[in-house]
């Protein structure tokens, strides 16, 4: 297999040669970023299948000494808990460069050689954040593929206070990221010299550097801090109706599709390892959150009429359904979660790019107020609009249900009080998914609505994302199997000190 | 006839060749002036500040020559170790930037070549009297060496008000803080007897002297003159105002060199000499950084001028590396001399733009002058982001390396919540850095005539405006290079790793 | 109706206790490991149940065909009799009208609350507005001492100098 650092790196440097070589033309730069990210796309399916069922561990792992100084490693490694989430990556940004390129919501973005180097940009910083076995690499991707976006949501975005959504969108995420920068040296300070050794920020040296609970409390906190605003969670959501508004749909459907889940990735793969302690002591609180962002969000999903925002609230819900399976701290709880991750993220982009279809048939207004009956000469866009949304609100049959049901289940075994709400939220969920589906397609039709099918083009970015859901919903141990072992022993301390029992699976490696 | 039995009086062994670095400032400087006086208009403008270059970049290649082993001179007067050395070179570096800065500024015609640039050497000589100072009258001759050609530098533009008032403050201002300074030194004198910093350590040690009124009233002195210096709070007011009102290419110089030299001479002075009271004056020093931060993060928020913003970001800059002086580490040391080195290359990347949109536009140093950069000027809006960028401590820039590496200096001493501190100031400057990249890339350009110009017009205005990269080229230069370095240090630093790695154990720190 | 008639006796048929018991089998190994599989109802229960489901459908056949089909003033005249019963039999026992008070009303009440008011209030203004204020207010002050007057700035330093001389002079 190629090294991973081809995979991270070859969408930026597509983004580069298209933005510096491809002066005169204008289909260049986006060719090329549908190139790169094709070529990511085909390179991370191969190390799905290369990492099969039943793995354990981390694989083709790259590893370099970049300051030494500072113990700081460029290390790379797959594992159960991101290789699922590399391949999503690719694919959404793969179909949402599709759609820039067939200029299918609005015209192609003006100025393509930078639209699509940030766009290349990003993605190989979310790459990066997913692969890095480093703390500190980590938080350096992590910080550094916000800042595409606030270019991104500036320079082509819609509506005129997009300047002002977009930085408070990076500032309200940079504050919590930053926090997360002062706990992650910490860490790599403290662990050194808690335990004797020198300082290091390699995830696999810092599980074995144990921290004192009282430091491990406070680094925990920080760094929730950081996720639960990349995800968002109640109530540090503030920045999502605004920078949801603003975003053209093309970022807004990797934006929500990918970026939440590096919070919750963070969380499996770097919080429950690191401070098992503090994760078991702040549990209730966790769990508390999680909660009520699944209620909020469904509540506000239920009244909002801004299609947007009915699918970013309810983006709410869900993430807070995979918070909920995460601080279960069950193994079940949390192969729910980083199912439902990877289910959420293949689900939310074509709903956004739906919308945006349904915008463009009802006037260029996204207020369901304005849109109804659209249906009536689109049957395929119904039926797919209907897929999604059906696996939106987790219908057995689909991958949403298997996820869903292992979430509670984890639940369940955890904290039954915390379990019995949260079932109210998968009631709901079919409330805003339906209502969405019934007031944009069926019912009486709407003033400038002009419904029309689907073009070959349409069909060709929600392909591949539909085949995929499809292929999760008939076979979803394809991604159960692969993630098993790593989540057990992710979750494996926390569970631990959950049940105060000395465990002999003190978790060496991801 | 009364022989009268004359002794010899030895004076001090002079090694020249150690000596030479500052041989080549004041050498350059006496030159410098002689050439300015000959009468050619065309020996002034071009062969003036060419000999400048000359001369700095002799003063740069002789201190890379006496890279070896430290030593003291002039019997214990000056030191040069990895420290000055090192500091030495970015004060090179950052003359030479700006002499370019400066090359056809109106300030250099109105004040004449000879003199701004034989002011520009002396006070060079001066800083590198000072950061090598190993004694405390040798300290006080630095400063005020470093000081009076600032004096007169800021007030170069002489039909401009503000320039004049901008040095006649400083004057006041800084005599203020020298004679402060002078005190202090004098106190330290009567309580240890000696001006040495190696003998006032010993004595301190020795005789128990940690917590003698006297000794501590004169650290209590020496912080506040040197805090002027350095534009700590509650003694940086002068900063926006000089700042704001001196010409621009002198605003660069001061920002970054003046800085230079005060932090390192802080550096050597608390941590050679006053090495044993840490535990009194350690405490205080955090205090005064942490209101740093703080005072110059908030200060710079809602700036319509960069000169006033730049100003007070550098105040809060001086805040994150005095946590470098505060730990008394070899850590900290290190990391404040390398966020020093990486500040330069940030500070005159923005600087070199705002000069050449000062000439370009009649909007000075408005931020509106930046506006619709991104489109007509890449060469100069590419630099300005990531300089702005770096300043915020976003990753893939060398400004996140070195809060990384201050942060973690500040965790290693013992300071972690001034690490917590120097992120929470990131995060408020992230509110003032933004908005200038907003300008840039998410603005239309002014048309001509559609903002009026500030009242007194810009400083920088020339009759016939030019517009194009090509009749700035050595602006353009300053600010490419300068950006090209912040990334290049931001992915690969381990050279500036390796040039600042003997600065802390040359200060004997552990 | 037609269809659903023939699947339900296509039901009954394939399961007939002690005829043929078609799924049983079919399902008997998916309870192979099953400690509770060999529990069965008595027999008096089986047939009683088989009974007694029997008579139920019969006769329930041959009301409905008495009423509906061979004297329908019957049932006119229980509707005014049983008036209502039946008004509650025809509107399907209120169940959509008690779903919706119970659960749609609060629901949708609670979205409302959380849009105008707690999105409002809470999220915009103490968490954002909050901390945007706090920082706006520390940066007008900051900017408020700086008078452009030198007189003002001596006066700061005069108390900084004195704040840290007392500082290092309670140390002793």
């Amino acid at each position: 297999m190629p090294p991973l650092s081809i995979l991270i790196w070859l969408p930026v440097a597509c983004g580069l040669v298209g933005a510096v070589v491809a002066i005169r033309s204008e289909r260049l730069p986006g060719l090329l970023a549908l190139a790169g990210s094709l070529g990511a796309l085909g390179l991370a399916i191969a190390y799905i299948v290369q990492y099969g069922p039943g793995s354990h561990g981390l694989k083709d792992v790259t590893d370099v000494v970049w300051i030494s100084e500072l113990g700081v490693h460029y290390k790379l490694g797959v594992s159960g808990l991101n290789v699922l989430l590399v391949g999503l990556t690719t694919l959404l940004f793969f179909a949402a460069i599709l759609a820039a390129n067939l200029g299918l919501t609005s015209r192609p973005p003006d100025r393509p050689r930078l639209f699509y180097f940030h766009m290349m940009l990003a993605e190989s910083a979310v790459l990066g954040a997913f692969l890095a076995q480093d703390l500190a690499l980590f938080v350096a991707f992590f910080d550094l593929m916000l800042i595409p976006f606030y270019f991104l949501v500036g320079s082509w975005g819609e509506g005129p206070d997009r300047v002002k959504a977009t930085i408070k969108l990076v500032i309200y995420t940079l504050v919590g990221s930053l926090l997360m920068l002062a706990a992650a040296i910490a860490t790599g300070v403290l662990a050194g010299e808690q335990n004797g050794g020198h300082i290091t920020f390699v995830l696999s040296q810092l599980q074995g550097l144990p921290l004192s609970t009282g430091s491990q409390e406070w680094i925990f906190l920080f760094f929730a801090a950081a996720f639960l605003v990349k995800m968002p969670a109640f109530p540090l959501h503030g920045w999502m109706p605004d920078g949801y508004r603003a975003m053209p749909i093309e970022v807004l459907m990797v934006f929500s599709g990918v970026l939440s889940k590096v919070g919750a990735y963070g969380f499996l793969a770097i919080v429950l390892p690191l401070f098992p302690q503090a994760a078991a002591h702040f549990q209730t609180l966790m769990l508390v959150i999680a909660l009520l962002s699944i209620l909020y969000g469904s509540a506000m999903a239920f009244t909002q009429t801004h299609a947007r925002l009915i699918a970013g609230y309810s983006s709410v819900a869900q993430l807070g359904f995979i918070t909920l399976g995460i601080f279960a701290l069950t193994p079940q709880g949390a192969q729910g979660a980083l199912l439902q991750m990877v289910n959420h993220g293949l689900v939310v982009a074509p709903v956004f790019f739906i919308i945006a279809l349904l915008a463009a048939r009802a006037g260029g207004s996204q207020d369901i107020r304005e849109m109804g009956g659209i249906a009536f000469r689109a049957p395929l866009l119904a039926t797919v609009f209907l897929v999604v949304a059906l696996a939106t609100l987790a219908m057995p049959g689909s991958a949403n249900f298997v996820g869903e049901f292992l979430i509670l289940l984890g639940v369940f075994n955890a904290k039954l009080a915390v379990a019995v709400i949260a079932f109210a939220g998968v009631v709901m969920a079919s409330v805003y998914a339906l209502r969405l589906f019934i007031r944009a397609m069926h019912n009486r039709v709407g003033p400038d609505v002009k419904s029309r099918e689907l073009t070959r083009m349409d069909a060709l970015v929600l392909a591949p994302l539909l085949a995929v859901i499809v292929f999760l919903a008939l076979y979803p141990q394809g991604a159960l199997k692969r993630s098993e072992r790593s989540v057990t022993s992710s979750v494996a301390s926390a569970h631990a000190d959950l049940t105060t029992t000395p465990s002999a699976l003190a978790a060496t490696e991801p | 006839m009364t022989v009268l039995a004359v002794t010899h009086l030895k004076g001090p062994h002079v090694d020249f060749a150690a000596l030479s670095p500052l041989v080549a400032f004041f050498g350059g400087a006496i030159v410098v002036l002689l050439v300015g006086l000959l009468g050619s208009r065309k020996i002034r403008e071009q062969v003036v500040p060419a000999l400048t270059l000359v001369a700095l970049g002799a003063a740069l290649g002789l201190t890379i020559w006496r890279w070896k082993e430290p030593e003291s001179i002039l019997s214990g007067a000056l030191r040069i170790d990895r420290l000055s050395l090192t500091l030495n070179l970015i004060l090179a570096v950052g003359g030479m930037a700006t002499v370019l800065l400066a090359w056809r500024s109106k300030a250099a015609r109105e004040a004449a070549h000879g003199e701004l640039h034989a002011m520009l050497l002396s006070t060079l000589g001066g800083m590198a009297l000072l950061v090598a100072a190993q004694n405390t009258v040798a300290l006080f001759l630095g400063l005020e060496l470093l000081s009076i050609p600032l004096y007169v530098l800021c007030a170069t533009e002489m039909r401009n008000e503000h320039s004049l008032e901008a040095g006649l403050k400083y004057l006041i201002v800084g005599s203020v803080g020298s004679a402060t300074l002078l005190y202090g030194i004098a106190l330290l004198y009567g309580a240890t007897g000696a001006t040495d910093f190696g003998a006032i350590a010993n004595a301190i040690s020795g005789s128990g002297l940690a917590s003698n009124a006297m000794l501590l009233t004169g650290v209590a002195l020496c912080v506040a003159g040197l805090a002027f210096k350095a534009s700590v709070a509650p003694f940086h007011q002068w900063t926006p105002d000089v700042y704001e009102g001196a010409p621009t290419p002198v605003t660069a110089f001061m920002a970054v060199a003046t800085k230079v030299a005060a932090l390192g001479v802080l550096l050597r002075l608390f941590e050679v000499a006053l090495i044993e009271a840490h535990g009194s004056w350690g405490p205080a020093l955090a205090a005064l950084a942490t209101i740093t931060i703080l005072v110059g993060n908030v200060g710079a928020l809602g700036q319509s001028s960069l000169k006033r913003m730049l100003a007070y970001s550098s105040v809060a800059q001086a805040g994150y590396m005095l946590a470098g002086v505060v730990v008394a580490t070899r850590l900290g040391a290190q990391s404040m001399v390398f966020y020093l080195a990486v500040y330069l290359a940030m500070n005159m990347a923005a600087f070199a733009v705002i000069v050449a949109r000062e000439r370009e536009t009649d909007l000075g140093d408005n931020v509106q002058a930046m506006a619709g950069l991104g489109r007509e000027r890449p060469w100069l809006a590419w630099p300005m982001t990531i300089s702005m960028l770096a300043l915020a401590g976003i990753p893939a820039t060398a400004g996140f390396i070195g809060k990384f590496y201050l942060i973690d200096a500040a965790v290693a001493g013992g300071y972690t919540w001034l690490g917590v501190v120097i992120v929470i100031g990131s995060m408020i400057s992230l509110g003032y850095y933004l908005p200038v990249i907003a300008t840039m890339w998410m603005t239309p350009s002014p048309t001509p005539g559609s903002v009026p110009a500030i009242a007194g017009g810009s400083q920088e205005l020339d009759p016939i405006a030019p517009a194009a990269d090509r009749d700035q080229p050595e602006l353009v230069l300053v600010a490419v290079l300068a950006g090209a370095a912040t990334i290049a240090f931001g992915i690969v630093p381990q050279p500036l790793f390796n040039l600042v790695h003997g600065v802390g154990s040359a200060l004997g720190l552990l | 109706m037609s269809i659903l008639a023939v699947g339900a006796v296509g039901a009954g048929l394939v399961q007939i206790p002690e005829v043929d018991e078609v799924i049983n089998k079919f399902l008997e190994p998916s309870f192979a490991g099953s400690t509770l599989y060999t529990v069965h109802t008595r027999d008096g229960l089986l047939w009683f149940g088989l009974a007694l489901g029997t008579v139920l459908g019969l006769s329930g056949i041959a009301i409905a065909w008495r009423i509906w089909v061979k004297q329908p003033s019957i049932a006119v005249a229980a509707r005014t009799r049983f008036k209502p019963a039946y008004t509650l039999f025809v509107n399907k026992w209120y169940f959509d009208e008690l779903i919706d008070a119970l659960v749609v009303k609060p629901a949708a009440a609670a979205g409302r609350f959380a849009s105008t008011t707690f999105e409002r209030v809470f999220v915009d203004g103490a968490l954002i507005g909050g901390a945007t204020s706090l920082v706006r207010a520390g940066s007008a002050s900051v900017r408020a001492i700086q008078t452009g007057l030198l007189r003002y700035y001596a006066a700061l330093v005069v108390l900084g100098v004195a704040a840290l001389g007392l500082y290092f002079l309670l140390q002793t």
